[in-house]
């Protein structure tokens, strides 16, 4: 019989087969099958099978998809004879917390259920006395609705715990049973299903509401355990087996349904506020366990179970999943930090909810995912389940499991009241959430803004709070103190005098927790703060609050944690988010330091093993936002260092791994950012690397990295002015746009890429002097961005988007004449910018940019000669341009001066342009040399030579050749004529072969009185200069210059040539250009007839002297 | 006999809503099934491999075949979806690990790994069973022991094992994935139970036996 097997043997494999399978089939029914039965049946493999079967329960326990058999997952051995008191009579349940038997008290000779604690031999002394004690505390307890203990006891290293026997089922069993009556779970084989399903057709049908007791106890039957759900006997009365065919269908429609519901959570919550005046929390209300006997009265078991649970580092066993679906956030995330008694709210609610909707409140599958949703995911509705439930109901579950503790009902009595108020029928107090409102009203579309929005700032101010504790505990007492702020007192005090000694086992949980903690907070900052959809400044002030709230719990994570060498990965990554945060609130230095502390963190990871891929490429996107910080601070070139750095890591990785897709994207990524950073001072190997990546993408997916690639290509081609390389980039960059926004229309944001490229080619199209295919291009990306603006109307930047499409619409259209539609798209823009300032009236730059786009508007008008019109909309203008402050308002006023002076309005030109300059403009060209102009122009030469000194007292030190210009308008500007012809002297030096520079050098020599070299210079300058306005002044400074030298007949040649093109130009041109785009034409216009003027003065003068000399003479 | 068990109702409604041409309903059926694709690459992945390939790269290699063969799935359905990604994975999964330690199939050292709860577990009960209490061993080489255990199982058994008890699959749905019949499946996985005996309780096998 026991001779050894022949392995290879095709029948025994096959009956081994049959056997596991049979085994494994049996299992899932939800049996326990014994091994030894098998043993027993087939003598032949009886050694393997003792040895094998025994470790298939186990295993099956990790099967995905069916958490809910996660049940037997420790070790329980039952013990020989009697324990204690207690002789044991047959096994009725398993559960996490360990096997449940039916026994007898001998000395009582009681009926009483006995459950052996298996993990018991994990803890040491000191932990069993505290277990003992938690459990006494519990036995204290009495309640109607709580099962009472009877004891604990330990008997040749056995722990036990033993209690009232309930007859009935628990509220899990119930469940799965309503499941699958209502079909939602697969029906078993006939013969068990049908008696197991006896209670809940009775909860279903309601026959349990108030009123409708039954009288008689059900007769106990054979024991039915539905997988992991113990953890006492099931039982099902016969008498009733008719009422499981009631179709679920309409009975968990019932409203009767609904009131047994709110019952049974009345009775629960009583029970659990009973605990709690006692200062007993329970920690794992969950529907395991609670209980419904025959009665349809519930009992609350396991009292003072959990902690000794979670102590004895049971955390980490399959079955947690199981539990950790019922926990409070603050529970799951922190295990050991001071809970207090709105964890049990929190778990009772996620009961009733279970029970209400018949489906978890959270569907994860592992531990990770469901922290993630106990930390971030609000519960789905359940009206959205089930429309029958009463929206009462959904309000006082939905306020028992908020979040926040704060938020909960602040007792269980609380909860109690409300449940009871809605069997009443009368109003409740729980107040339906604001955020739920919010988020319908928003509806699905906006979902990841609503995400972030309304929930964020909760969770993350929670969550944060719960993971320092959760460091805390590990290290200091003094943080301790910080963690009773958080949970309430009642439970702190005990905890805190265990926290030092329980530290060290606590030490490799913390660990763990710490991990997930972190990962989950990462991932709510990627979201919260670097998503593109949230960076809306309404928002700002809790984006901010948030960052720094972050910002304080990785300061403190690293204080602690810091030099942890178990986790040095996350060490690093807490580093580059620190960084990442400095960098977002603005302050660059730290950041700067903070990047570096993770790098050095890696150097070390590094040092002792090399990185794994997922580690470098997070490097990528470490060196990335460090270039960006570098960027920030002006460092050009140690950002261009670390850009390459990225680049490497990226290009290593690739070569290393090239079948990995996502690491090409990365590389794509890394070189496009290079690209850019040195596209202004090597232009040519930022084209090379940009054609780099996109041989690196040719056959690949990522249409979006080579979109990204050929825009940059194309803005750095039309930075280099080669517009029609340019206009292909642009074209391809639009193309794989296009595909990118087909493949991945969930992507919502995703167009704003391809309106932004649209936009870049209608410009390079208009500079290649097509402004038709301009403007057909630019009315692609119009309704792209009207449905972004629509889609994403909280935030600014995709409606600021919209209305910039417009406008330059609006510009391309009224270089086309096609004025009606121009001015559609003027006004448009404009309505669009009024919009965006009224909803965000604290964005800097809004206003102003409003202000501008109404004076484009009021120009369009003004030149069509609607001047009322344009007058009317420059006075719309005032109210936002009042609101301006420092360098934006004397912006505007700029802008508005400027059109005052298109109107020949000089006097309120001129009070602008001065109200700029006492605003603090140092805008010479736009502010100071027009207010010369008009000066000179009202004739008041003081007020003009005052400014000039003015003028000179800023910029003298300044290579600005405007305030030359503005000197040179009229003789004597300055007391120190030597000063402008320095500034000159400066410009020429500075680009010697500049025929403007010289010619200005050359003013400033007349106007010093050097009139050899200014001759000199001059010549040079008008020789050499194009036909451009700006030569003509100084023609005529060259001819005021050799006048006076004596050289009439150049001075008279030279004026007459300037005197017929001006007489030629000035109706058309002149007047033409008087606009928005090219401001100062009236300015240059009134600067050429002064000067025309002047000469014509000094030359006609000096004629007038010249023939009263001749006349003289004759 | 268990069968080839039907997606869920949720995965069955957002297929029909893929299949009505809704864009997003792809990335939701595949979000759903990211925990669990990313638990049957982790199972398979040597931890030699680890330092090389990151399974969160596998899995998304897995969503871009996904992607591409939708339509044809779609189509046809010739299995649950569920058992369809998990297919693909399989085959990624392959092709990773041979990709990366050539075909040495018995390259000494390998290792499978196991999710360590249920091996720590499994260990535990196997000594239970097996030996006196006294025989109690330090739990990390009981995990190792049982990691190298099913390590040493030719890559067919070993599939079997994991995919009949980590995975839960019925062997209904290990022959749609192995493409054999359930018959076969069960065979192998009674070859792969007495092979995983011998290993564990009786020093081991040679390389006769496998």
């Amino acid at each position: 019989m026991n001779e050894p097997l022949k392995l290879g043997d095709t029948a025994v494999e096959a009956l081994m087969g049959a056997i596991v399978d049979e085994f494994l089939e049996r299992l899932d029914r939800g049996e326990r099958p014994e091994a030894d039965e098998y043993a027993r049946r087939y003598p032949q493999l009886a050694t393997v099978l003792g040895q094998m079967l025994p470790a298939l329960g186990l295993l099956r326990g990790s099967a995905p998809d069916r958490s809910v058999s996660a049940a037997a997952s420790s070790e329980a051995i039952r013990p020989e004879g009697p324990l204690g008191d207690y002789r044991l009579v047959r096994e009725v349940g398993r559960g996490g917390m360990g096997v449940v038997y039916e026994a007898v008290q001998i000395s009582l000779g009681r009926r009483v259920a006995v459950k052996v604690l298996p993990f018991a031999s994990a803890l040491d002394a000191r932990q069993l006395q505290r277990f003992k004690n938690e459990a006494q505390a519990a036995a204290h307890l009495h309640h109607a609705s709580i099962v009472p203990v009877h004891g604990v006891g330990c008997d040749r290293g056995v722990h036990y715990y033993a209690m009232q026997f309930i007859e009935g089922q628990t509220l899990a069993a119930l469940i799965w049973n309503l499941r699958r009556l209502a079909g939602l779970e697969k029906t078993d084989e006939a013969g068990s299903g049908g008696a197991t399903g006896s209670l809940a057709g009775e909860l279903a049908s309601g026959r349990w509401a108030p009123g409708k007791r039954r009288s008689a106890d059900p007769q106990p039957t054979g024991p039915y355990i539905p997988p992991g759900i113990g953890p006492q006997a099931a039982s099902a009365d016969t008498a009733i087996l008719a009422v499981a065919a009631v179709s679920t269908e309409h009975s968990t429609r019932n409203p009767a349904f609904f009131r047994t519901a709110a019952n049974l959570g009345v009775a629960a919550a009583q029970a659990l506020e009973h605990a709690h005046g006692e200062g007993v929390v329970h920690r794992d209300i969950k529907p395991a366990n609670l209980m419904v006997d025959g009665k349809g009265n519930l009992w609350v078991t396991d009292f003072g179970l959990a902690h000794c649970q979670s102590q004895a580092g049971l955390t980490m066993t399959g079955d947690l999943v199981g539990t950790l679906r019922y926990m409070s956030p603050e529970q799951a995330l922190a295990q050991r930090v001071t809970i207090d008694h709105r964890t049990d709210i929190y778990s009772l609610g996620a009961t009733l909810y279970e029970l209400l909707t018949l489906e978890p409140v959270f569907n994860g599958r592992d531990r990770q995912e469901l922290l993630r949703q106990i930390a971030f995911e609000e519960p789905k509705a359940p009206r959205r389940v089930n429309k029958a439930i009463p929206p009462e109901l959904e309000t006082i579950v939905l306020k028992a499991m908020e979040k926040n503790p704060a938020d909960r009902y602040a007792t269980a009595q609380e909860l109690a009241d409300d449940l009871e108020r809605f069997l009443k029928d009368e109003p409740i107090r729980a107040k339906r959430p604001s955020r739920l409102q919010r988020a319908r009203k928003w509806g699905r579309r906006h979902q990841p803004v609503v995400w972030s929005a309304t929930v964020s700032a909760a969770v993350l101010l929670v969550l944060v709070a719960v993971i320092m504790v959760v460091s805390n505990v590990r290290i200091t007492r003094e943080a301790g103190e910080k963690a009773n702020a958080l949970a309430a007192a009642k439970a702190s005090e005990q905890d805190a005098k265990t926290k030092e000694g329980l530290a060290k086992e606590a030490q490799q949980a913390a660990v763990e927790n710490l991990k997930d903690a972190l990962a989950a907070v990462d991932q709510m900052l990627t979201r919260v703060a670097e998503e593109r959809l949230v960076y809306a400044p309404q928002m700002e002030p809790i984006r901010r609050e948030l960052l720094q709230d972050a910002l304080k719990f990785y300061n403190k994570f690293l204080l602690k944690n810091g030099d942890n060498p178990a986790i040095r990965r996350e060490t690093a990554l807490a580093y580059r988010r620190m960084g990442s945060l400095h960098y977002q609130l603005g302050d660059y230095r730290r950041a700067e330091d903070a990047y570096r502390y993770a790098f050095a963190m890696i150097d070390e990871l590094n040092a002792e093993s090399p990185l794994e891929p997922s580690i470098r490429s997070e490097l990528i996107f470490y060196h990335i936002g460090f270039s960006w910080v570098l960027n920030n601070q002006g460092k050009k070139e140690e950002q261009e260092k670390a850009l390459r750095r990225a680049v490497a890591v990226a290009e290593d990785l690739v070569k290393k791994l090239p079948e990995v897709p996502t690491y090409r994207d990365y590389l794509a990524d890394a070189r496009n950012q290079l690209a850019g950073a040195i596209a202004g001072t090597k232009p040519e190997e930022a084209a090379k690397i940009l054609r780099q990546n996109l041989a690196l993408l040719e056959d690949g997916n990522s249409v979006w990295h080579r979109a990204q690639t050929y825009q940059n290509l194309g803005a750095l081609l039309a930075k280099q002015r080669r517009f029609s390389e340019a206009e292909d980039a642009y074209r391809q960059g639009v193309r794989f746009f296009e595909k990118a926004v087909a493949k991945s229309p969930s992507l919502r944001w995703m167009p704003i890429d391809l309106s932004g490229t649209l936009q870049q080619l209608a410009k390079i199209v208009e500079a290649n002097g097509r402004p038709a295919e301009a403007e057909e291009i630019c009315r692609r990306a119009v309704p792209i961005l009207d449905q972004l603006a629509a889609d994403f109307p909280a935030g600014p930047h995709y409606r600021w988007c919209q209305a910039d499409v417009h406008f330059q619409h609006a510009l391309l259209l009224k270089k086309l004449k096609r004025s009606t539609a121009a001015e559609q798209a003027y006004r448009r823009t404009v309505e669009l910018f009024d919009k965006l300032v009224n909803d965000f009236p604290t964005l800097p730059g809004y206003r102003q940019t409003a202000v501008h786009r109404r004076h484009h508007l009021a120009q369009f008008l003004a030149e069509a000669g609607r001047v009322q019109e344009a007058q009317q909309v420059y006075d719309d203008a005032a109210a936002i341009l009042e609101k301006l402050a420092g360098a934006e308002r004397s912006q505007a006023l700029k802008m508005r001066g400027n059109f005052y002076a298109t109107l020949s309005e000089w006097d309120k030109a001129a009070a602008d342009f001065a109200k700029a300059i006492e605003l603090g403009s140092g805008d010479v060209l736009g502010v100071w040399y027009p207010l010369a102009v008009l000066h000179l122009r009202a004739h008041r030469p003081n007020e003009y030579r005052s400014l000039c000194e003015k003028l000179l007292e800023r910029f003298g030190q300044t290579k600005n050749h405007w305030v030359v210009i503005t000197c040179k308008l009229a003789p004597n500007a300055v007391a120190d004529l030597s000063r402008p012809v320095q500034i000159a002297e400066k410009l020429v030096a500075g680009k010697p072969k500049n025929a403007e520079y010289i010619g200005i050098l050359g003013a400033a020599l007349y106007r010093k009185g050097d009139l050899e070299a200014a001759v000199q210079k001059l010549a040079a300058s008008v020789r050499s200069g194009s036909g451009q306005l700006g030569v003509h002044w100084r023609r005529l400074v060259l001819a005021m210059a050799y006048h006076r030298l004596g050289r009439g007949a150049e001075a008279q040649q030279l004026f007459q040539e300037v005197t017929r093109w001006v007489e030629k130009n000035a109706q058309e041109k002149l007047k033409e250009g008087a606009s928005l785009t090219e401001p100062l034409t009236w300015a240059h216009r009134l600067d050429l007839q002064f000067l025309h003027h002047e000469a014509e003065e000094l030359l006609t003068q000096d004629l007038g002297l010249k023939s009263q000399k001749s006349e003289k003479k004759q | 006999m268990a069968d080839v068990r039907p997606d869920s109702a949720e995965t069955q409604s957002l297929l029909q809503q893929a299949q009505a041409g809704d864009p997003e309903a792809f990335e939701q059926l595949f979000t759903s099934h990211r925990a669990y694709l990313r638990k049957t690459v982790e199972l398979r992945l040597d931890p030699k491999l680890r330092s090389r390939v990151d399974p969160s790269d596998v899995v998304q290699e897995i969503n871009l075949e996904a992607f591409r063969r939708l339509s044809t799935y779609l189509e046809q359905q010739p299995m649950p979806f569920r058992l369809w990604l998990r297919q693909i994975a399989y085959d990624h999964t392959l092709k990773a690990r041979r990709h990366h330690l050539g075909t040495a199939r018995r390259a000494a050292g390998r290792e499978v790994s196991l999710p360590e709860r249920s091996s720590l577990q499994l260990a535990q009960q196997l000594v239970a069973a097996g030996s006196t209490p006294s025989q109690v061993l330090d739990r990390r080489q009981l995990v190792r022991r049982l990691r190298e255990a099913v390590a040493q199982l030719p890559e067919a058994d070993r599939e079997v094992i994991l995919m009949r008890h980590f995975e839960g699959l019925s062997n209904q749905e290990v022959g749609c994935l192995l493409g054999m019949d359930p018959g076969t499946v069960s065979k192998r996985h009674g070859r792969a139970m007495l092979r995983l005996h011998r290993i564990l309780f009786e020093g081991g096998m040679t390389e006769a036996q496998l």
